[in-house]
């Protein structure tokens, strides 16, 4: 198990379809589309969230060093924010068939999501 | 004297010179005696009686065929006695003498036999009555009684000297430090103990008693069945600590000895009886139990414990591990104690845990260092290691060391210590977010013109 530097992360650690493992929602979370999502897509600038409905939007990496050291994922749709997060984790792990991606997000409505992504090899 | 008579006892006397001729090899006395007539039962006197006349003119009695079986057994016994001789077993040569003398008396027997029946049967039979190649002259019988008389003088003068290095060798054994006993016969009468031996039963009365009446209580516990087999086989006995429930006058009392038993054999080789030597060790015996006990205990709790549990002498070389360093390193403990575990640190840590034994190993003071372990499955872990110095007189004698498994502490620290830093960050982060908000909705109230 290896933690992927919080400065280096890109946007190529992100890239790729994550998938929800585990979810942690403090008794003050206002609520977002977020909380009861299953799977998170992201590719280029766009992403795609699905919990039982399919919503669309862009995202970027935000980072600035004043106050908050973590890089920040912002999600809009149609220009408007629905929802800022923080990165705590990005750990990899060597799997049998390839490299497994977990990745932690720390909303500001205090909503924590636990994300996995495959980089497996697919064998035709 | 008639012919058949002259005839018999001419026989006799060639067969006593045989005899001289073989106890004078045996006994060294005359280096120029010609061996031939020993060895060879053709070429003795007696034979060349028997193979050129005796069978030829008494062939039809009986006993002259066995007479000349019981020759040729004897000239068998004679060339192993003086091979044994030559060998220098001369004990061993002279108990075959013995075996010779045997067979002779058997062959003078037959002789007499044999020549009672010629007498009864001479009007029957013609016998030759030439005796004109007699092999024994007056001379060889005039040096015949020479030489048995310096026999004679010798075996007396040997016989005296053995009795007398029997004396000595009995005193002796009387000396000796050790408890020593002579037991004789088949039934192991008690005939001789020296004084240390008289001592250590508390001067029990048993000279002249059966082992068996002497010491009732010892049935059962081997002893006696041993002493028949040392009596009977002649395999001596050597037993250390054997442990013994006797009664010296108070009682049973377990004693411990370290003891031996040897045949005694008389001078034909027949067993007589038993030496008996024993130290009585029970005060040393019991020493070591107690020691034994005592380490057998301390590695009961240390293996008891759930700690890696080492010690070392005053130079840090280790010189015990409890059974979980096997089970931990994959190693035996020969090599543990052969290489020692700080091969076994991960090199990372190697140079700052020796730097820091090494300063403790020159003050005495106590010792403790985190450090990687390497385990049998090549996986490292996090260890704390402690290390006390042993004191005798202010000056250090050896180390005990306990290192005990930190592993999944450490990485709960870690895990504390990274939970404290999230929640720090995710606490600024919703601050942040919080006054974003407000700051927001204060914007929107001023654009209402609410204040």
């Amino acid at each position: 198990m290896n933690y992927v530097d919080l400065n280096a992360i890109s946007e190529q650690h992100l890239e790729g379809t994550w998938e929800v493992k585990n979810r942690l929602i403090n008794t003050n979370s206002s609520p977002n589309h977020f909380i009861d999502v299953r799977l998170i897509e992201l590719d280029g600038c766009q992403y795609r969230s699905i919990n039982g409905k399919e919503r669309k939007g862009e995202w970027r990496i935000i980072r600035e060093n004043e106050i908050i050291y973590n890089p920040q994922i912002k999600f809009f749709i149609n220009q408007e924010q629905v929802g800022n997060a923080i990165i705590t984790r990005l750990q990899s792990d060597q799997d049998q068939k390839g490299d497994v991606y977990r990745l932690t997000l720390y909303f500001s409505n205090g909503l924590e999501l636990i994300l996995q992504k495959n980089n497996f090899e697919t064998t035709v | 004297m008639d012919t058949i008579k002259l005839d018999f006892e001419q026989a006799k006397a060639k067969h006593l010179l045989f005899k001289s001729r073989l106890r004078s090899i045996l006994y060294g006395v005359g280096a120029d005696i010609d061996e031939t007539p020993v060895l060879s039962h053709f070429e003795c006197a007696v034979g060349k009686w028997i193979y050129s006349r005796a069978l030829n003119e008494y062939g039809h009695i009986p006993e002259i065929h066995e007479l000349e079986k019981v020759h040729a057994n004897i000239h068998t016994a004679a060339r192993e006695a003086v091979t044994l001789y030559k060998d220098g077993k001369v004990e061993s040569a002279r108990i075959c003498l013995n075996n010779v003398e045997s067979i002779a008396d058997e062959l003078v027997g037959l002789l007499s036999i044999v020549e009672k029946k010629v007498e009864e049967n001479k009007d029957a039979h013609k016998y030759s009555g030439d005796y004109q190649s007699r092999e024994v002259s007056m001379q060889e019988l005039l040096d015949l009684v020479k030489v048995n008389q310096e026999l004679d003088s010798i075996i007396k003068k040997q016989s005296g000297e053995v009795l007398r290095h029997k004396q000595i060798l009995l005193e002796s054994l009387m000396q000796l430090p050790a408890n020593v006993s002579i037991l004789r016969g088949p039934d192991h009468v008690i005939e001789l103990m020296n004084e240390p031996a008289k001592a250590a039963i508390f001067n029990k009365d048993v000279i002249g008693k059966k082992v068996r009446e002497a010491f009732p209580e010892i049935e059962g516990q081997g002893y006696f069945e041993l002493l028949d087999k040392v009596f009977q086989t002649g395999e001596p006995f050597v037993g250390k600590e054997l442990p013994v429930k006797i009664d010296r006058g108070n009682g049973i009392e377990l004693l411990y000895a370290n003891s031996s038993y040897h045949q005694l054999k008389d001078e034909h080789g027949n067993a007589e009886g038993i030496v008996s030597f024993s130290y009585e060790v029970t005060e040393q015996v019991v020493a070591r139990k107690k020691v034994e006990e005592a380490a057998r205990r301390a590695t009961f709790i240390t293996d008891a414990m759930p700690q890696m549990v080492w010690t070392a002498d005053d130079q840090g070389n280790p010189t015990f591990y409890n059974k979980h360093w096997p089970a931990y390193t994959g190693k035996t403990l020969n090599t543990l104690l052969d290489k020692g575990w700080f091969t076994l640190i991960h090199a990372a840590d190697m140079e700052a845990f020796m730097n820091t034994w090494h300063s403790s190993i020159e003050s005495g003071n106590d010792f403790s260092f985190e450090h990687r372990l390497e385990m049998h499955s090549g996986e490292y872990r996090w260890h704390l290691t402690r290390a006390t110095a042993e004191l005798q007189d202010d000056t250090i004698v050896g180390w005990i060391g306990t290192s005990t498994d930190i592993n999944d502490l450490k990485f709960l620290q870690d895990q504390l210590k990274q939970s404290y830093a999230d929640l720090e960050v995710k606490v600024r982060f919703r601050n942040l977010e919080l006054e974003k908000q407000n700051s927001e909705l204060r914007k929107k109230l001023e654009s209402a013109g609410i204040k």
